[in-house]
């Protein structure tokens, strides 16, 4: 499941290859530990991500207004070009910072 | 309800009943799998349900785009692990798959069909799953009424466009200009896609495909935050879509419903689509009353019209579609050589109509060749076209045993071999029912419960294997099981019961005779009735629905152990091989699925083959009685034969087939038939001596049924292209159809069982005669010796057995040269030593002819000689009749009378090791460890066999028991049971036989190391296959000393 690492006061949490509604309460409880740790930064790394479902994107969403509310930054990096473009259909770029792979 | 045209339609009722096909063994599969799904599997019944919804959506047909969407719901659910695929969810499955192969199978009524049960059920599955993940749904149709979505509009309010797209302006009015709709569409992700099993990227995908997203927006508020006890359970997602679609057709295109779609005019005012059609009736593009269209306020499109087209169409819901039956698959690269060949044709048609014209005759020929190679190689690649692979029948029994092991609660494990081997679409289509009849007998009756099972001492899980594989030219497939396995007795007292067969007949029943009476027409074993089997139907049906496409089923069972019933079918029913006879002027084919053997009884042999039994004509045939049926009588025509000394037609005067010498066995002619047997010194000037007085006899079956049908002549086989006959002559019950001959001709086709019917010809099976006849056969069992009746001198004959000679040679005398004082002949370069009978036995000396013959024998490895004259002939000889002793000398094993003649049996061995004595030196006698020599158990009822065989096993050293059938065998076994090292058994023999003792012997495990030697008189494949399965290690033909000895010798080593 998710990985995450503490670098530089950033917290990155790495999914795996598939963000489905099975796998999603995990990462959800990842998330949620990050964020009831009172972090600056949640950053999401993508770079593992192949797909996700509608419930896998609500997690995203939720995250990002969990992290809102605390104040915190949220971004996803490691974006798939296809993921990307993917987002950008849904205007999501427009909601939080999404960073293409590099 | 809206019909395509019909190739449309065609195309999807065949694909999808393709794609049923495959689904229904994927769930299978699936279900086995249980927890640890194969994400490949799902995936593939997926796309085929997918498919299925797809085309059905297209076509109109509501019923079956509902039902296959609401099993890809639950595959949905199943591929995302959010369902464990347990029995009860794959039984729903399937029970809906099975509606919509009805449904496909009647499209036309399949709107009106009620499959609300089906729609229930898989609904409480997914309802099931989702009150388990996400409790504050009930479900996906009860949801966007209660719940009220994201941008806060209500099904009333028409949402904002300006608010929500403040920029999006341009693009409206851009996409208006280019004719396109654009609508204000509300999703939400998770109940619009996750909960109707859809791909979010493919979902987007086919938004973008179909149209332009204008702008977009999520409702990042709605979502809320992460909690922890659930996850987000809206995920609302506002659109702007521009599209060439209809309002109509976009609630279609997304499965959303009407209410969140709002169509946007010009000027960015939303309305809503629902009312917006009903005001704009002229927007109806179909104009069938019974289209979703027409009914623009319902919602429940597919509901509404079903419910108002009930009552006008009063066709049967069951009507049969015969719609899947008419086209049939291709490959590509078969059409391409089936063009090529055809051009071929042309090409040499072309040919030959310029050969034709310039006359010339060398020419000509090669265009003859072409075309028959041509024609050959097209016949051959449109045969390939109708065949089709038997897993097509095969795949369907997986479920059928499935179901049935469910139903019974017994444990089946069903193995197909051999789902490759392809058969012609009629057969295939033909074997279904036989097929499924067999497998579902194999479930209810064959395979045990587990606890029976376990008690049985066998594994709970009973194991039915289904085999097809080529043999010969035809395809044959087992069915086995290691069930209960028919018991032969039982069946019998059954038979009896009802009356198919008499207590003395039952006598003289064979086990395998008895398991066989289930073929009988009305013969039911179910002790109770079950909805599987056991209706008075049975295998009855089977056999005759084989025969109908010249399959030919037998069966094969031990008690305790399981049945194989074994059915072997002709690969094409278009082009048959076909024996052509003819009657009385004209040619008729008989197909040789039918046939089984043809006979020729020379004029002098009728007295003592052909018998009347009452009124009826019989030939005698290997120890049965088989009832004859004059062709020409049965069918009306006048009887000739062919005069070769006149050569012309004449018409056939002779009134009874039987010879008034013949025997008869009708009481009151008794006396006078028994005073009439007069000794059977042939009158050569005999009028019928003549070859062309020999009747020809083809001798057929029908099911159970084995006649002989007497013919003026028999022609050639051939291969014959079957036609129908016409209308006009469907009341012929004689004929199975037409053929033309390469003359031109026309040729009917015979059905042997038809004309049995027309000759009202029943079995002669009960009658006494049959009985006695049998009796004779059973004393002696396969005890028939095939012999070489010749002679030495002119007054003396002498005989060998058949099995032991490799050929007869006519020589010269005066080529015979002595050497050594021994006799030689040249012979392909070679010299071959010759003997003669008087050389070692005391018997007269060889006839002084300047002919000879010589038989050869092969023994050791080495060709041998033996000196014999005319005549020859080969003869089946009971060998009861073998007097092992009066006669007996060296070189001579018995005597026996035949046609009124002593003959001497000669002892090609013991004149061989009197001539020869170091040929049979080489061998070392084999001995026990302890320095005995070994003792061999040899079974055999036969008391000639018994003493030949048993001294020639003794005069090499070993220790023989002797034993006269298998029972007896097995008990001396277990009394002896540490002397002795081999076992060589004959195999029929009463009590029990070889097979049976082979049985014994190899399921002991104290004895199943020993080896088992079979002697047979003749052994068929398909017999050595029976032994070799039982364990018998060799088989030898009776009497070939030398192999024979070989064989034990090899063993015991």
């Amino acid at each position: 499941m998710a990985k995450s690492k503490k670098t530089a006061g950033k917290n990155i949490v790495k999914p795996d290859k598939n963000i489905i509604a099975s796998k999603a309460d995990k990462l959800r409880d990842r998330l949620l530990k990050l964020a009831k740790q009172g972090t600056k930064e949640i950053v999401m790394d993508f770079a593992d991500v192949k797909s996700f479902d509608s419930v896998g994107l609500s997690t995203i969403i939720a995250a990002c207004n969990t992290a809102e509310n605390a104040g915190a930054k949220f971004s996803l990096i490691n974006v798939s070009e296809e993921l990307h473009r993917f987002f950008n259909t849904l205007r999501l770029n427009q909601e939080f910072e999404i960073r293409r792979q590099v | 309800m809206t019909i395509e045209n019909d190739e449309t339609l065609q195309i999807f009722i065949e694909e999808s009943i393709e794609h049923l096909a495959d689904i229904e063994n994927d769930f299978l599969a699936i279900e086995e799998a249980g927890a640890d799904i194969d994400e490949d599997m799902v995936n593939k019944v997926y796309r085929a349900a997918h498919s299925i919804k797809g085309g059905a959506g297209f076509m109109g047909l509501d019923n079956i785009k509902n039902l296959t969407h609401e099993i890809e719901n639950i595959l949905g659910k199943i591929r995302s692990r959010e369902m464990v695929p347990n029995p009860e969810i794959v039984n729903v499955l399937l029970l809906a798959s099975d509606a919509v192969r009805n449904l496909i199978n009647d499209v036309f009524n399949s709107n009106e069909i009620d499959i609300s049960e089906h729609i229930a059920a898989l609904k409480s599955i997914i309802e099931g799953s989702l009150q388990q993940e996400a409790a504050p749904l009930v479900s996906d149709d009860a949801l966007p009424a209660e719940k009220e979505h994201a941008s806060g509009t209500t099904d009333d309010a028409c949402p904002d466009v300006k608010v929500i797209f403040p920029a999006a302006k341009e693009a409206v009015f851009n996409a208006q200009k280019e004719g396109k709709h654009v609508y204000l569409i509300e999703f939400d992700l998770i109940h619009d896609v996750q909960m109707k099993n859809k791909e979010l990227f493919a979902f987007i995908q086919e938004m973008q495909q179909t149209g332009i997203i204008l702008d977009g927006k999520i409702d990042m508020k709605a979502v809320g935050v992460l909690s922890e006890e659930s996850l987000p359970d809206r995920l609302p997602f506002t659109v702007l879509f521009a599209t060439i679609f209809q309002p109509e057709d976009v609630n279609m295109l997304f499965e959303i419903e009407k209410k969140h779609i709002w169509e946007v005019s010009e000027d960015l005012d939303s309305k809503a689509i629902d009312k917006a059609s009903q005001n704009e009736p002229a927007l109806v593009i179909k104009d069938n009353t019974e289209s979703p269209a027409a009914e623009p306020a319902k919602e429940k499109v597919s509901d509404e019209p079903m419910k108002k087209a009930a009552p006008l169409t009063k066709q049967p819901a069951v009507a049969k579609s015969p719609v899947a039956d008419t086209s049939l698959r291709v490959h590509v690269s078969l059409l391409d050589s089936l063009m090529t060949l055809a051009g071929e044709l042309v090409l040499s048609r072309n040919q030959l109509v310029q050969t034709i014209l310039a006359n010339d005759h060398r020419l000509l020929e090669g265009a003859g060749q072409r075309i028959d190679m041509i024609t050959t190689e097209l016949q051959e690649a449109i045969m390939l076209t109708r065949m089709q692979s038997i897993g097509n029948v095969f795949n369907k029994f997986q479920r059928v045993v499935r179901d049935l092991a469910r139903n019974l609660d017994k444990k089946v494990e069903l193995e197909i071999q051999g789902k490759d081997v392809e058969l012609d679409k009629t057969i295939i289509e033909a074997i279904g029912d036989p097929l499924t009849h067999l497998v579902r007998n194999s479930v209810d009756h064959g395979i045990e419960t587990p606890d029976d099972r376990r008690k049985a001492g066998k594994k709970p899980t009973g194991k039915i294997l289904l085999k097809a594989y080529h043999e010969a030219g035809q395809v044959n497939i087992v069915i086995s099981d290691d069930g209960n396995g028919l018991d032969g007795e039982k069946l019998a007292a059954t038979a009896v019961a009802k009356g198919f067969i008499t207590e003395d007949q039952l006598k003289m029943m064979s086990e395998k005779e008895k398991v066989s009476l289930i073929f009988l027409p009305g013969f039911s074993m179910a002790k109770k009735v079950t909805d599987v089997s056991g209706r008075g139907v049975g295998m009855d049906v089977v056999k005759t629905n084989l025969d109908k496409v010249g399959g030919v089923a037998d069966i094969d069972s031990r008690l305790g152990k399981g049945t194989t019933i074994r059915i072997k079918l002709p690969l094409t029913l278009a082009i048959i091989p076909c024996q052509i006879i003819s009657t009385g002027g004209e040619r008729y084919a008989a197909p040789q699925v039918n046939m089984e053997e043809l006979l020729r009884i020379s004029a002098d042999q009728i007295k003592d083959r052909i018998e009347k039994v009452g009124d009826a004509e019989v030939v005698r045939l290997r120890g049965n009685l088989l009832p004859l049926i004059r062709l020409a009588d049965v069918i009306g025509v006048e009887r000739t034969y062919f005069d070769a000394e006149e050569e012309k037609e004449e018409q056939d005067r002779r009134i009874n087939i039987a010879d008034r010498r013949s025997r008869k066995s009708d009481t009151e002619n008794r006396q006078h038939a028994t005073s009439n047997q007069q000794p059977a010194t042939r009158n050569r000037k005999d009028r019928r001596y003549h070859a062309d007085s020999a009747l020809n006899i083809v001798v057929v079956s029908a099911g159970a049924l084995k006649y002989g049908l007497e013919v003026d002549q028999l022609h050639d086989p051939e291969e014959i292209v079957v036609k129908p006959l016409g209308r006009h002559l469907k009341n012929c019950k004689g004929y199975a159809g037409a053929t033309i001959m390469g003359d031109g001709r026309v040729a009917l086709i015979l059905d042997v069982a038809g004309i049995a019917g027309m000759a009202e010809l029943t079995s002669v099976e009960g009658t006494d005669r049959a009985a006695e006849v049998k009796k004779e056969k059973a004393k002696s069992q396969d005890d028939l010796l095939s012999l070489l009746i010749f002679r030495n001198a002119e007054d003396e004959q002498f005989s060998v057995p058949l099995s032991l000679v490799s050929r007869i040679e006519k020589v010269k005398k005066e080529d015979i040269e002595i050497v050594g004082g021994k006799k030689v002949i040249q012979y392909r370069g070679e010299s071959l030593p010759l003997i003669a009978i008087d050389d070692v036995a005391n018997v007269k000396p060889l006839a002084d002819r300047e002919k000879l013959l010589v038989i050869v024998f092969l023994i050791s490895g080495k060709e041998v000689g033996l000196l014999a004259t005319d005549p020859v002939d080969a003869m089946e000889v009971l060998s009861a009749r073998f007097d092992e002793s009066t006669l007996k000398q060296t070189g001579i094993m018995g005597s026996a009378i035949i046609d009124n003649c002593t003959t001497q049996m000669v002892d090609i061995f013991g004149l061989m090791e009197t001539v020869n004595p170091d040929w049979f030196s080489g061998r070392d006698a084999v001995q026990t460890s302890d320095g005995k020599m070994p003792t061999i158990l040899y079974a055999e009822d036969s008391r000639f066999f018994r003493t030949q065989v048993k001294s020639f096993m003794e005069d090499e050293g070993y220790n023989v028991i002797e034993a006269e059938d298998g029972m007896i065998a097995w008990n001396l076994l277990q009394e002896h049971a540490g002397e002795i090292s081999l076992v060589v058994t004959d195999v029929e023999m009463p009590n029990l036989d070889g097979i049976g003792l082979a049985r014994k012997i190899k399921g002991d495990a104290q004895y199943s190391n020993l080896p088992i030697i079979a002697l047979t008189t003749l052994a068929g494949e398909e017999e050595i296959a029976r032994g070799k399965a039982v364990g018998i290690n060799d088989y030898q033909i009776k009497l070939d000393q030398e192999r024979l000895l070989e064989s034990i010798h090899g063993w015991l080593r």
